[in-house]
């Protein structure tokens, strides 16, 4: 009796679901077919879209921050065993100009090799100072504060700053550089 | 049988969601592995790594955006061609198909290095394999040789033994898998493929040894529990479906309770007790499933078993309730599904989403597909998720839904530009006449010939050690009055030559002198290098001098014609904007339509297939009905006769 079932149970569900598969089949191809070309379209406006974003993305840039003025800081993490980021300052000629607490979907983003720009401005030629606290946690887990500053001078190009945190292997710490790309 | 029934649910089950699952396998593979075992990039421009540091978060559309104007701007030059390569692997997360294919085809047939080479026929192997173009996908796989980045090799060999597996061919999965050492992030999932591989070849008990070695993994993460169940299920009707239920048990109970897979478990053990006529035990895990929600259609399946175990220990009072209740839950949930069915079509699915997502831009972006509560205006709402088809709908609509926000964002503001060009136009003008009248005022031979005369000086200085002459005014006007009371005392002396204190005065004066001179020549050596320092500085400001002269000239002339020209870019990208706005609003719109197309097309079949449940258990209540019936009348064992009784229905025959 049971075995019969289980067979009936089977023929029902093959039955059902082949019969669902082929009225379904037949009833949405011409349905299906309104939708046809929508896939194109969706990526010809994801594409139009993107390029269109990339051009505000430059106006912006060239309007707000000219290549003569511009500065921009940079937040690198090497390898990063003896440094758990938590937050990273930057003061520029002593004034705060950036305050960053990062979420741990960035920090592993860092960690596998992805740069953050913490802060893009404008400064004058000539020299400036800049100063970076690093705030996480160090060896054994242990609170963790450091600083690195590194005096600028600005030409007249763009300026980038990367605030490089890497390991000194031989000390088993933390080092923060403050490193200079034209 | 049992198993027949079950497995054949299975393959039922697998042959709806079989991308879904190759999709999600696949990128389960990507997220979750990718992070341990890459290793971190060096960058060579820091722009290439910013792109990477959205990309890394999945912010597809930001990194694309800025991996689009770095390269414009030319900024990823130090990663050439790795730049475009990169391009193509966003292009492809962000669904962007064609365009990551054209990118890829372009590579291959460029002068590039190999790794570069095996790069671009993975992806294209992975796109051609998530479309379902399985021999085009293995042929891209062939096409590797060589040298491949440590980066995309173990995904590489997974992707390689997936593709095998789709295509049947259980024997060149298991040849690209096994001899593969692993690293520790990727030994699960590679021994998982090489489980349902062997299992599939038929090589059962070589296949559950490698499940079970997923199923007993220390998880530590989500992921890997979930995995862990994975294997542990796959053993579990892997056994059932070859006739050895008993076996199954211990795999199918190390299942969580509260895990993704949990429902199809208990169904599983239900079914195995039931398969070893252990019907007692069964009744356990089928009441617990009982209790679950009965949108799930394995809790759906379970309530059909729980009243055939019934029916099977002769329990037929309990078989005829469970029936009945079998019963009148498929109606119900078919006439839920009908209503939310009826509901999606009227709109309630995307009004749902929309209000669900309010917010800026970015809302439309950042909301993921998990993160999205249940939706009580749609019923089987988690259930459609878990369909590709949907899923894939969900997806488009969200990017479309994040594309009409963005495009409304720069619509309303990029009117600001255009301020601010003007506030920096009016100020230009204000600026431009004093601007102009320094540049004019500015003589630089006149200034050269002064800075030359200053360092003659200062050299004649240094030559002569003529320290008085660095003197400040203060130092020179106290000389300068000793000199003057020595001259009145020297008068004075005349007129009384004897008089001591007029030569005293004389002494003191003289020493207050030495004193000053002393003083001065003490700084002197400060004041010359101070005085050096300032002609240096002079000297650096005087060279940059014509440098920064001709910038403000150019920049004075050629600030008219780049005001023209921002106004022009800005009112021309105003202008598109205005262009994309209806075409997205109406793609947006058909793909609302699409997806309540594809949600409703899921409910409908499974209603039909609730209906058919219902039937089945109407007509199993029946044949209860029938046997309580033969049993009371021979009386022969029947639990509570009275439960046996049915009650009037309209359907029933007699």
């Amino acid at each position: 009796m049971y075995k019969k079932f289980l067979l009936f149970l089977t023929c029902i569900l093959l039955t059902y679901v082949c019969s669902v598969g082929a009225d379904i089949g037949d009833l949405n191809a011409s349905e299906d077919q309104d939708f046809q070309g929508l896939d194109e379209d969706i990526q010809v406006l994801k594409e139009e879209v993107l390029e269109l974003n990339r051009d505000l993305y430059i106006l912006e840039e060239e309007l707000l921050y000219p290549s003569s003025t511009q500065v921009a800081v940079y937040v690198s993490v090497d390898v990063g065993d003896f440094f758990d980021l938590d937050s990273v300052q930057d003061t520029l000629n002593e004034k705060i100009v950036a305050n960053y607490l990062y979420t741990e979907r960035e920090v592993e983003a860092l960690l596998r090799g992805g740069v953050h720009q913490i802060y893009i401005g404008n400064l004058p030629s000539g020299e400036h100072e800049l100063i970076a606290y690093f705030v996480g946690r160090g060896p054994k887990g242990r609170d963790f504060k450091r600083g690195a500053n590194r005096i600028i001078d600005k030409g007249l190009g763009a300026k980038y700053l990367e605030l490089k945190i890497t390991d000194r292997t031989p000390k088993h710490q933390p080092d923060f550089i403050v490193k200079e790309w034209e | 049988m049992m198993v027949e029934s079950l497995t054949t649910r299975m393959h039922i089950s697998k042959a709806k969601t079989l991308l879904a699952f190759c999709i999600s396998i696949l990128l389960l593979f990507s997220g979750a592995t990718s992070a341990k075992i890459e290793q971190p990039n060096i960058i060579k421009d820091l722009h290439y790594g910013e792109v990477l540091f959205h990309f890394y978060q999945e912010d597809y559309f930001t990194s694309i955006v800025h991996l689009l104007a770095a390269r414009q701007l030319n900024r990823t030059s130090n990663h050439v061609p790795e730049d475009e390569l990169l391009l193509g692997g966003i292009d492809l997360s962000y669904g962007l198909h064609k365009e990551a294919t054209r990118i890829f085809d372009k590579l291959l047939q460029g002068n590039v290095r190999e790794t570069i080479k095996n790069r671009a026929y993975y992806y294209l192997a992975k796109i051609y394999y998530q479309r379902g173009y399985l021999d085009e996908s293995a042929g891209f796989l062939n096409n590797v040789s060589g040298p491949v980045q440590e980066s995309i090799f173990g995904e590489l060999k997974l992707l390689t033994g997936q593709v095998h597996m789709s295509q049947g061919k259980y024997d060149a999965a298991i040849a690209s898998l096994d001899k593969w050492k692993a690293p520790k992030s990727y030994r699960h999932y590679a021994n998982y493929n090489l489980g349902i591989a062997h299992t599939k070849r038929g090589n059962i008990n070589t296949g559950i040894d490698y499940l079970k070695k997923v199923g007993k993994l220390k998880a530590k993460t989500e992921t890997m529990r979930t995995l862990r169940d994975r294997a542990n299920l796959a053993s579990g009707l892997t056994l059932i479906q070859n006739d050895r239920p008993a076996e199954s048990i211990k795999y199918l109970e190390k299942v969580r309770l509260d895990g993704l897979y949990s429902n199809l478990a208990l169904l599983g053990i239900g079914w195995a007790n039931s398969n070893a006529n252990r019907h007692e035990s069964a009744l356990v895990p089928l009441m617990e499933l009982r209790n679950r929600s009965p949108y799930h259609s394995e809790v759906q399946e379970g309530i059909l078993a729980l009243a055939h175990a019934y029916n099977e220990m002769g329990l037929f009072g309990r078989a005829v309730q469970a029936y009945e209740k079998a019963a009148d839950i498929y109606l119900k949930e078919a006439q839920a599904l009908s209503y939310s069915a009826n509901e999606i079509q009227q709109g309630a699915l995307v009004d749902a989403l929309l209000d669900r997502t309010k917010g800026g831009p970015q809302m439309g972006w950042f909301w993921t597909l998990r993160d999205l509560p249940e939706l009580p205006e749609v019923k089987y709402f988690t259930e459609l998720l878990a369909e590709h088809e949907f899923h894939e709908a969900l997806k488009n609509f969200r990017d479309l839904l994040f594309l009409k926000k963005n495009l409304r964002h720069w619509d309303e503001n990029i009117e600001i530009y255009l301020t601010m060009l003007d506030t920096r136009k009016a100020r230009y003008q204000k600026y431009l006449p004093l601007v102009q009248q320094r540049l004019n005022g500015l003589d630089l031979t006149k200034l050269q010939s002064q800075q030359d005369a200053l360092s003659f000086a200062i050299n004649e200085i240094e030559n002569d050690n003529a320290f008085i002459e660095l003197a400040t005014a203060e130092e020179k006007r106290k000389l300068a009055q000793i000199e003057e009371l020595e001259q009145r005392i020297e008068l004075l002396k005349l007129q009384e030559p004897e008089n001591n204190k007029i030569s005293q005065m004389r002494e003191k004066l003289e020493l207050m002198r030495g004193i000053m001179r002393w003083q001065i020549h003490s700084a002197y050596i400060e004041r010359k290098w101070n005085h050096k320092q300032d002609i240096s500085e002079i000297n650096k400001h005087l060279s940059i001098t014509p440098d920064k002269s001709d910038s403000i000239k150019k920049a004075i002339s050629e600030s008219v014609e780049k005001f023209d020209e921002f106004e022009a870019r800005i009112l021309a990208l105003h202008k598109e904007i205005k262009r994309l706005i209806p075409i997205a609003d109406r793609v947006f719109e058909e793909q609302s339509r699409y997806l309540e197309h594809v949600a409703v097309k899921e409910l409908k079949k499974r209603e039909k297939i609730l209906a058919g449940y219902e039937k089945h258990a109407r007509y199993e209540l029946a044949s209860a009905y029938d046997a309580a019936a033969s049993s009371a009348s021979s009386g022969a064992k029947s639990v509570e006769p009275q439960e046996a009784k049915p009650k009037k229905r309209g359907w029933w025959p007699w």
